[in-house]
């Protein structure tokens, strides 16, 4: 197990330096990054002057190494545009994220798994129809398409839910919905199709055999070797929305990593990209890192494979 | 379900009031409260309200007075004299002086031989040419210049004036966050990228400000801003794309502004080129481009070609746009030899710039070579970055898409064709440009000022180092409970915004 481990964090360090340099070369790749910056009118002196100011008329490699010796100790430097750290800026919109996310991965929950195990339970029903129907449509539906039909028909005809930005809980409610939707459909045919996979178990047949209710073969014996896939698909799901929603933050005009993003590149904030980048980066690789860690804890299989 | 509607319902009543405070919608944030980083026209917009300037921009782009009552040269015109309004307290309660002033100016002058982006818009003043600021006594500021500098009033106009006691030793957060100016408003609240708010600053010198607070909310999606506009949580959203221009013309409660821009739309020819450096030949691309089709194709019929190019105050009224002729281009391609037309190289825009960029670029091919003016390599697209150090370097092609910002004003808009200035991408030089523009430099005398510009903007639609195309009409919609219209540098002041239904 403590070599799984330590194997595992390593391929993490690697996977996070990979995309730290790939952020670094890539915004280089975009034009030279002072001419991006200054006005039209500046003198030759004067975008001179800004070029040093910024480090740009260093040689590339320098520039390379001194900015990964900054991200080490968590410094990605100072946002071009706003004169704030990068750092306080992702953080400052971290809890926003966090928010909808939880909210978004609270709906997932709440109706992917029932829905998911009612369809396995009643194959082919009426009912599992209709449920997998639905979940092909939700899938289908393009986030910022069904945002914009909800701010009409709960925003602007009943008037009952706010359109944008954040404060109150009733701020939450749409965008976690947009947010939810997608995935909520994918993890309700991902249940379905792993409790069909279990239900023909010979362990589910013994269970039946010895007279258990259905109920308990149901939730307590099925559900629960079902939900291990689920689990893995939850925690990549969980990691990636962490990185914030760009559509979703956008249509509802809410303050989050994802909007950060969008505003950092539309600015050409070099440092500010560079920083949500690996960030987001971060957080997708660590969330898959427990998601593994908490896999082999939950099959033994795979902690000695 | 009946109570999950009604616990709906309720959630309502507790959070989506009306908004009664006057509120703005923009596509994008402002980046900083900090006076020296202030360039978008939104961060200008809410500048404006905190900060003022010694002049400032009016309505019709004119230069009026502000925190300076008057200003003179004296002899020599090196040396400018400016009287300060007496009586103005910053919103921390410290007077403003003369030597608040000085102060202001040489913060911008340092932070600009530092390399820092400094100034409104993207006008910048050299460090260089301030020489000495000064204060004469509490009331009177001299500003001595490098060589005469009729722009100095104008640069100013872009120079917010800032408190001492609080920028003096202020370190880079306490510039972004805490602005203290003397401007109508106070800074209340801000959250990035959701909203700022004002209140209305109580000890104003000036008439006082309409509203008591108001609200600049920052919503990207053009949808939500429609949509906030029309349950009128928001009574005013910009960049309004032409087509929503169109439906929100039908809706009731709101309607559409508009005004045309700063924002000159053109396709630069480089005039160094092969037979681009006969002007027969670049009249004969402007004759060659139908504009009528192009605006009700692209631009919903709102745009209007271009006949005069610089911006007001000093847009020529009467210079009649060249007019789709396509006899008459090939006549002039046939008297400048070239009875068969001939090939360029390419055509090349930014893609997703300016509006309908790459349409229009494609358009305008597709029309040259209805005239016999094919382009060996088509239209070719960028993406931004690339395709600005493609300009900031003059490495382009025969025709590229270009379009260049207001400034309204006279000296850095004629600049931009001069022969030595570095925006002069199309290689363009004319001796009666060259020399009106030397005379303009020197020129104090604001009848001659003008003159020399309606007679710059004859030359240049004459000589053609363009294919004009049009200027940009910015739109915005509005609540109809408001009375604000837009002005044409995109800045939205709300000072002197007041409801029409009589609210308060």
């Amino acid at each position: 197990m403590a070599r799984y481990l330590a194997g595992r964090i390593l391929q993490t360090v690697f996977i996070l330096w990979a995309v730290a340099s790939i952020a670094f070369f890539l915004t280089l790749l975009s034009g030279d990054p002072a001419t991006l910056m200054i006005g039209e009118h500046w003198t030759a002196e004067q975008v001179a002057a800004f070029r040093e100011y910024m480090g740009f008329d260093r040689p590339l490699f320098v520039q390379y190494l001194e900015y990964l010796g900054r991200i080490i100790q968590g410094d990605f430097g100072v946002s071009v545009r706003q004169q704030v750290p990068v750092t306080q800026l992702i953080l400052e919109r971290f809890p926003a994220t966090l928010q909808l996310t939880l909210a978004a991965l609270s709906i997932i929950l709440m109706v992917a798994i029932p829905v998911g195990v009612i369809s396995a339970v009643h194959r082919n029903s009426l009912t599992d129809r209709l449920a997998m129907g639905g979940a092909l449509v939700a899938q289908s539906v393009p986030t910022f398409w069904l945002g914009i039909l909800l701010i009409l028909v709960f925003g602007v005809w009943l008037r009952w839910l706010p359109i944008s930005g954040r404060g109150s809980a009733a701020n939450l409610i749409l965008p976690a919905i947009t947010l939810a939707t997608f995935s909520t459909a994918r993890i309700a045919r991902l249940v379905r199709a792993s409790m069909l996979d279990v239900l023909s178990a010979d362990y589910i047949r013994t269970a039946r055999a010895k007279g258990l209710s259905p109920g308990r073969v149901h939730y307590g014996h099925a559900l629960r070797n079902a939900l291990i896939p689920v689990v893995t698909l939850l925690g990549i799901e969980f990691g990636s929305l962490l990185g914030g929603a760009l559509v979703t933050e956008t249509v509802f005009s809410y303050p989050g990593i994802g909007r950060l993003t969008i505003q950092a590149i539309q600015a050409r904030d070099l440092p500010l990209v560079q920083g949500v980048i690996t960030f987001g980066a971060m957080l997708f690789v660590l969330a898959n890192l427990l998601v593994d860690l908490s896999y082999s804890y939950l099959d033994p299989r795979i902690r000695n494979a | 379900m009946r109570s999950l509607i009604l616990a709906l319902a309720f959630t309502c009543l507790a959070g989506c009031s009306v908004e009664t405070d006057l509120t703005v919608g923009n596509s994008t944030d402002i980046s900083t409260l900090d006076p020296f980083g202030m360039f978008s026209r939104v961060e200008i917009s809410l500048g404006d309200h905190l900060f003022e300037s010694l002049t400032f921009l009016s309505r019709d782009m004119e230069i009026v007075p502000r925190l300076a009552t008057r200003w003179e040269r004296l002899p020599g015109d090196t040396t400018w004299t400016f009287h300060l309004r007496g009586g103005v307290r910053f919103h921390n309660g410290e007077p403003f002086s003369a030597e608040a002033a000085a102060f202001s100016l040489r913060r911008y002058l340092q932070r600009n031989a530092e390399g820092m982006m400094v100034g409104g818009a993207s006008v910048a003043i050299p460090s260089s040419e301030i020489t000495r600021v000064e204060a004469a006594d509490s009331l009177t500021l001299h500003i001595t210049t490098a060589r005469p500098k009729a722009l100095l009033p104008f640069y100013l106009s872009q120079m917010f004036m800032l408190a001492p006691g609080h920028y003096a030793g202020a370190d880079d957060a306490t510039r972004a966050e805490n602005p203290v100016g003397t401007g109508p408003y106070t800074l209340t609240d801000r959250v990035r990228d959701s909203h700022v708010t004002l209140t209305r600053n109580p000890d104003y010198w000036g008439a006082p400000p309409a509203q008591e607070r108001i609200v600049f909310r920052v919503i990207p999606e053009i949808s939500s801003r429609l949509a906030e506009l029309e349950i009128g949580t928001v009574h005013i959203i910009g960049d309004l794309p032409y087509d929503q221009a169109e439906l929100l013309e039908n809706a009731s409660g709101v309607h559409v502004a508009s005004v045309p821009g700063g924002r000159r739309v053109m396709i630069g020819i480089s005039t160094q080129e092969g037979p681009l450096r006969d002007k027969r030949v670049r009249q004969a691309l402007n004759h060659a481009i139908d504009f009528d089709a192009i605006n009700e194709g692209l631009y919903g019929g709102r745009a209007e070609r271009m006949g005069a190019v610089f911006n007001p105050p000093f847009r020529h009224p009467d210079l009649p746009p060249y007019s789709y002729d396509p006899a008459k281009a090939r006549a002039l391609l046939a008297e400048a030899g070239y009875p068969d037309g001939f090939e360029l190289n390419s055509l090349d825009t930014p893609l997703g710039k300016w509006i309908q960029d790459f349409e229009l670029a494609q358009t305008i091919a597709s029309q040259l070579a209805e005239v016999g003016v094919t382009l060996r390599d088509g239209v070719r697209t960028y993406e931004w970055g690339n395709y600005r150090s493609k300009l900031l370097n003059h490495d382009l092609p025969a025709l590229f898409m270009q379009a260049s910002g207001g400034e309204f004003e006279l000296l850095t808009e004629a600049a931009d064709l001069t022969i030595t200035s570095p925006s002069n991408f199309y290689g363009w030089e004319h001796p009666q440009y060259e020399a009106l523009w030397s005379e303009l430099q020197e020129t104090l005398d604001a009848d001659r000022r003008r003159e020399i510009g309606l007679e710059m903007q004859e030359v240049v639609l004459e000589e053609a180092p363009w294919i004009f195309l049009y200027i940009q009409v910015d739109t915005y919609g509005v609540s109809d409970r408001i009375d604000w219209s837009p002005r044409m540098d995109e800045v939205i002041h709300l000072w002197d915004v007041n409801w029409t239904d009589g609210a308060s």
